[in-house]
Formats: C-alpha cells, structure tokens, sequence
C-alpha cells in the first residue's frame, strides 16, 4: 500500500514538483516582462495623453466625427483619455504574448506564433472598417448638406443611400482582409452594389428625366434651359 | 528679393512692365468671359484717366482666367474714338494697356494679386480695381476711387453705392453688419468689388501668404478690406451712384459665393483677435462723392424657394446644427420653422445669434469648415426670406434704416461673442 501512494501519488507529484521547478525561470521571467510592461504601459499611456492634450487632439476628432464614434459606442470619455488607454492595453497585450513566450511552452508557443501571424490582418481589417465608418459618415453629411441645399425633399434618404454603399464597400475590404467568408464578401457586395448603382440609375433616368434633361442641358445645352415659370426665377445677386 | 517678385507673371507682362517702367496709376480689371461688358468698362477705365488724371502716367492692367470668348482681344482693342468730346485738357501720356492671364488659383482673388504685383512692379502711388461685368460704371468712378488716395492721403477706397434694396442680400445681412460691429468702420459696402488703394497698400497685400485659401477666389474683396482695416490703414468710402452688372444665374453660384465670401471673414476673426476684440461700437468713416438718388431695376425674388430650403434645413440638419448652435437658438429655429408664409419672421436677434454660433463653431473647428458653412446657407436663406416678406412694400430709405437696426444688434451682441470666443 505504502509502495502504491509512493507511485501513484508521490513520485507523479513530485515530477510536477520538479517540472514547476525547471519552468520557475521562465515564470519569474513573464512575471518581471509583464511588470516591466505594465510600467512602459503606463509612462507611454501618460506621456501619449499629455501630448495629445497639448496639441488640441479633441478638438480634431471632434471636427473629424471620432467623438461621435464614441459616444455612439457608448463611450463618454475623452477621445484623447480613449486612445491613450487603446495604447496601454495595446502594449500590455503585447508584453503578455511576449511573456507567454517566455514560457518556452510549445503549445503556447505555436498558438502564440498564429495569433502573431493573424494579428496584422486583423489591426487592418479594424483599421480598414474605423476608417470606412469615419468615412462614410462623412459622406453621409457631404450629401446631406448638398441636397438640402439643392431642395431635394429626398435629401435624407440620398445621404443615406450615399453613406451605405461606402461603408459596405470598406466592410468588404476589411471582412476579406480578416478573412472572413471572403467569396461571399465579395459575391453580396458585388450584387448589392451593383443593384444599388442600377437602381439609382432607374430611378435617376425614370424618376428624374426631368431633372436628368435640366442637368444635361445646363451642362452641354447651347441654351440654358429657361425656368418654367417666370416667379420661380430669382435675380438677388447676393453678394 | 522684392515682394512682387515672390508673383509668376507671364513673359509679355514681364516685358511689358519693363518697357513702361514706372507709373503713377494702374487700374486693374479681372475678368473671365465678359467680353459683353468689358468693352464699356475699358472706355469707361480709359475716359476716366484721360479726364481726371491727364498729367498722370496710367495703366491699364486686365488680369483674365482663360476667357473663351475674345474678352482679352477686345480689352486690346477697345479705344475712345473721340476724346476732345469729353475732354477738357489733353492727357500728357497714352493709357498703357496691359493684357495677360495670371497663375495661381483660378479666382478674383488671383487675378488681384497679378494686379498687386505689376502695381509695385511699376511703384504705382495710386491703385483701383473694377468689375468687368459692370454696366453702370463711368469715367467719375475712377476719380472717385483714385482721388483719395492720391491726394487726401487714404490706403483704402471702399464702393458706396445706391443698389436695390433685395440687392446685397449676403452684403445686408451678415458682411456689413459683422464686420462694422467687429472692426467698428462702417464700410457699407465691404466686398462691394471696386476698390481704390494705395502703392503702399498693394505692397502689403503682397506680403501676406493667403494665395492658395479662398481669399484667392470670392473671398478677395472682404479680405482687402479686413486687412486694410486691422492692419490699421487709413479708408475712406466714395459714394458711386448706382450698380448695375451683367445679368447671370446667381442661385447658381450661391454655394461658392456663400462659404468662400463667409469663411474669409469668419478666418479673418482669428487672424485679426487683437484688432477687433478691444472695440465697441463703431464708427462713421469718411465717405466721399456726391450723393444722388437713382432709378434701379426692378429684383425678382422667390420668397417660397427660400422659405422651403429653410425648412428643408430645419427638417434635415437639425443633427449638424446642435454641434454648432445653442439649444435656445434651435428651438426657437423650430418654431418659426412651423410658422406659415404669412407670419413668418427671422428675428434679428435669433439671426445674430445664429452668425455668431456659426463664428464661434469655426474657431473652434467643430466640424470641417465646408460642412459648417455650407449648412449655414438654409439658415441664410430663411433670414432672407423673412427679409424680404417684411420690406416688400418699404422704400430703399425705410430698408436702410431696417438694416442699421440690425447693425446695432451685431453691436449688442458683440461682447458675448467675445467671453464665448475666448474661453
């Protein structure tokens, strides 16, 4: 019995034992990598912060509409507070791969090495689709103020259709570049955005045959076109 | 190197100035597809210096963006047939005539500074410029906008002129009433277009880096103003009769015309802080010619367009407008918004407001400056509207008087700009 727990229970233990012994290097290596990343973190996070502050970071992306992005994300803070801790965690993520790695684990290793290979695919597609977000956004009010001010009734929804297809565009490019369902990416925004071009140019040329004709005629008409009434004319000159 | 240097001009103008030499006067006329107008302005520039300023070397300078239709050529070509018709004395020197395109940003504005530059090449004491579109122009404007810089010693000739009283409507009611409760100099008519200036001024405009902003295009005429006001130049204003200009589609302009006019002078508010913050009030500036009632044409204005782009506006940029305006300021906007034709009234409190929200939100860069502008011209227009329903049945007199009303508002309300603008 007593030969049965040496073998069973004593010697298994004591090989973890000496197993958690030979690895202890390498934990008080990850130990003191996440210490000294937590402390760089932290430096670049205040240092990040002040010299974002310094140059009137918040008034750009409140221009920019990135404090719009937060506060429609449900973040209320600060963009300057918001991308300093974006910096932070970035580089308290990296210093735990990096410490991961310090624990010559084989399995981690090679999980480690696929994160590290996938993760720039990743950061573009994030990139890609903050960017395509902004974008669209932008357009979006581009078109909005642009048919207000030509009187479309339709204004609203020109503005959105405008802002659609732009982001669908960047949600294509950024899910092929995660890799993501890459030939249905491609296949559905091919059919919508080439339904959606269609679809304008219909109603463009059936809905809007006037509108298309003053256009055309405005543009390459050796007379401009007369209005049709003479009280819809204006002649302040507003300067 | 010398300022004017620091300006490409083409090779025949090069040769051109190095063959004149100096002169006394230069009038500058920028131009773009008026060979319609430009014929008369020319004999109107030409009869102007003949009579006025026989004794005086003159040149004539067209700075034109690529006309398509012979406006060069007839400037080139146009004469007076018969000057002892109109003239006293004869001139002691021919009216040289210089015809060249400029580089740069096709605008007014570009087309000024290729003028600027030849008047200092030439070390000109006395400068003008004229619209070529101008149908109402004679020989006695180009005394009146020459006349006080070459003798009463002033920089800066700002147009006064009689105009209908729809006419201006962007002059009305925010560039005149903004800039004199700004600067406090009543310059009625600050981006009028016909300016006289100095050598000495022509030179300094030459010295400031704004050539690839709008100030290169609509933006000029308020810009030559601000600056020859904040930069502390003597003006004066000289009183022209009236103004009348080729007809075109000014709806069809009003986008550019509206930010590039309106960002110039909401840009020149930065620049010129330590002019304008420490004035109140403001002040009459000398005016000179005699003034003389005229008949103008009639304007046609659809007053229901405009009412219908406001509330466009109110329906769809409400979301823009709350980056820009106060709360009280967008309720009340919703308010008149729902009002019919009838009772419709911008009020010019809520409209003054409304400017200097728009100022302050540039200062403060809250949106890109082509968005923030751009959304302020339903605004403009309902103001316009709300105008117009009002003094449909007033005389010029009675409008004049409306519009100085306004003025002082922009005055009243001043000071609150400026706790805003500074915090």
């Amino acid at each position: 019995m007593k030969k049965f727990i040496h073998d069973v229970l004593w010697v298994p233990l004591q090989k973890l034992w000496w197993d958690f012994y030979d690895m202890m290097d390498n934990i008080i290596v990850m130990l003191l990598i996440l210490l000294i990343g937590w402390i760089i973190g932290r430096i670049v996070r205040w240092a990040l912060y002040h010299f974002l502050r310094l140059i009137h970071f918040d008034r750009f992306a409140h221009r920019f509409g990135f404090t719009e992005v937060l506060t429609r994300a449900g973040l209320q803070r600060e963009p300057t507070a918001v991308l300093s801790g974006v910096v932070y965690y970035l580089l308290l993520f990296i210093f735990l791969l990096l410490g991961l790695h310090a624990l010559e684990s084989p399995a981690l290793d090679a999980l480690i090495t696929q994160l590290f290979a996938y993760l720039p695919r990743l950061a573009a597609a994030v990139l890609i689709l903050f960017a395509g977000y902004l974008l669209s956004a932008f357009v979006n009010r581009t078109v909005l103020i642009a048919a207000v001010n030509a009187n479309l009734q339709f204004a609203r929804a020109l503005a959105v259709t405008a802002q659609s297809l732009v982001f669908i565009f960047f949600l294509a490019i950024g899910l092929e570049q995660a890799g993501i369902g890459q030939g249905i990416v491609i296949a559905t925004f091919s059919i919508l955005f080439g339904g959606a071009v269609l679809a304008l140019a219909l109603a463009f040329g059936i809905g809007g045959r006037d509108l298309a004709r003053d256009i055309l005629e405005r543009h390459f008409g050796k007379h401009r076109q007369k209005p049709k009434h003479k009280s819809e004319h204006d002649e302040i000159s507003h300067l | 190197m010398a300022l004017f240097d620091s300006v490409p001009l083409r090779d025949e103008a090069r040769q051109q100035v190095a063959s004149i030499g100096q002169a006394d006067i230069v009038v500058g006329i920028p131009s773009y597809n008026n060979a319609r107008t430009i014929g008369h302005v020319v004999k109107a520039v030409q009869a102007g210096l003949a009579k006025y300023f026989p004794r005086h070397k003159c040149v004539l300078v067209n700075s034109d963006g690529g006309s398509k239709d012979q406006t060069p050529a007839i400037v080139q070509q146009t004469g007076i047939d018969n000057l002892a018709t109109i003239l006293v004395r004869h001139p002691q020197f021919p009216v040289h005539k210089i015809v060249t395109g400029y580089h740069g940003i096709p605008g007014k504005g570009s087309a000024f500074r290729t003028i600027f530059a030849i008047a200092a090449r030439l070390e000109a004491k006395a400068c003008c410029v004229v619209d070529s579109d101008l149908r109402s122009i004679t020989p006695e404007w180009i005394e009146l906008l020459l006349d006080p810089t070459l003798d009463k010693g002033f920089d800066f000739v700002a147009p006064l002129y009689q105009r209908h009283k729809f006419d201006g409507t962007i002059t009305n009611s925010i560039i005149y009433p903004l800039t004199r409760a700004l600067y406090g100099q009543r310059i009625r008519q600050p981006i009028g277009g016909d300016f006289g200036f100095s050598g000495r001024l022509a030179e300094h405009y030459l010295s400031k880096n704004v050539w690839d902003t709008d100030v290169a295009r609509f933006g000029i005429d308020i810009w030559m103003t601000t600056t020859a006001i904040g930069d502390g130049f003597k003006v004066c204003q000289s009183y022209l009769g009236a103004k009348l200009h080729d007809a075109k589609d000014p709806s069809a302009d009003l986008t550019a015309m509206f930010t590039q006019v309106v960002g110039s002078v909401f840009g020149l508010m930065e620049t010129y802080e330590n002019a304008w913050s420490s004035i109140n009030g403001s002040n009459e500036v000398p005016t000179f010619g005699f003034q003389y009632q005229v008949g103008l044409e009639p304007v046609r204005v659809n007053v229901d367009r405009m009412l219908e782009n406001f509330r466009l506006g109110c329906r769809e940029l409400t979301s823009i407008w709350e980056k820009i305006l106060e709360p009280p300021c967008l309720t009340q906007l919703a308010e008149i918004a729902a009002l019919e034709k009838g009772k419709f009234q911008f009020d010019d409190g809520l409209w003054v407001q409304t400017v200097y929200d728009f100022a302050l939100a540039y200062h403060q860069r809250r949106l890109p400056d082509e968005h923030l502008l751009r959304s302020l011209i339903p605004l403009y227009l309902g103001r316009t509207a709300s105008f117009v329903l009002e003094m449909m049945e007033s005389s010029a007199e009675e409008v004049e008087a409306r519009i100085e009303k306004l003025c002082l508002v922009y005055e009243k309300f001043k000071p609150d700009l400026l706790k805003r603008w500074r915090q």
